[in-house]
């Protein structure tokens, strides 16, 4: 029954509590909606795909590595945004801010970071369609 | 590249298509146009002298 109630509810401020849900834990908003194998999926992935990131040697964008790169710390600074809330916490936490170039893995890392974040932002597209109802 | 589009197919075939078997399907297809198209770039570059 809850369910059913949860699928069918459609209100706008539900959607975009499930959108901005999935861009700040990823995988949250489907779970919200009753989508939890798909939530899981999502989260899984966007979760591992950050952790083999750093693991591999890369490091986050951000205003913080303007003086490196310039204005393209800001393109990929927006693309690891979209990991939300882990993006904050690894910023406040210090964790991957160091460029580490001299490892041969470390630009594998910064991709796997970038896809992450952009990965996260389709979910969060995803929630929100799915619970303003133009997905199933 | 293998676990990248690995990774990458799971949540494009989640989020692309309805019902599970499709979704499957579709994952299965752009993991291998990921791979498929990799190594043919890679090939591609290898006879290029940049």
């Amino acid at each position: 029954m809850s369910k059913n109630v949860a699928l069918t509810d459609h209100s706008t401020g539900r959607s975009w509590l499930a959108g901005i849900l999935t861009w700040a834990i990823p995988g949250a908003g489907h779970l919200l909606i009753g989508k939890t194998t798909r939530g899981l999926l999502l989260g899984g992935v966007v979760f591992f795909m950050l952790a083999l990131g750093l693991l591999l040697g890369g490091h986050l964008y951000g205003p913080h590595s303007s003086a490196d790169i310039g204005l393209l710390a800001y393109v990929y600074g927006f693309c690891n945004l979209g990991l939300g809330l882990l993006y904050a916490v690894c910023l406040w936490a210090g964790i991957g801010l160091t460029d580490q170039a001299a490892r041969a893995t470390a630009e594998y890392g910064n991709i796997f970071l970038i896809i992450a974040g952009l990965l996260n932002y389709l979910s969060m597209l995803d929630a929100f369609d799915i619970a303003s109802g133009r997905k199933a | 590249m293998i676990v990248f589009a690995a990774l990458v197919a799971v949540v494009f075939g989640a989020i692309g298509r309805e019902t599970a078997r499709a979704s499957v399907l579709y994952g299965l297809k752009i993991f291998a146009e990921f791979v498929g198209i990799g190594l043919a770039l890679a090939w591609i570059l290898y006879w290029l002298p940049l």
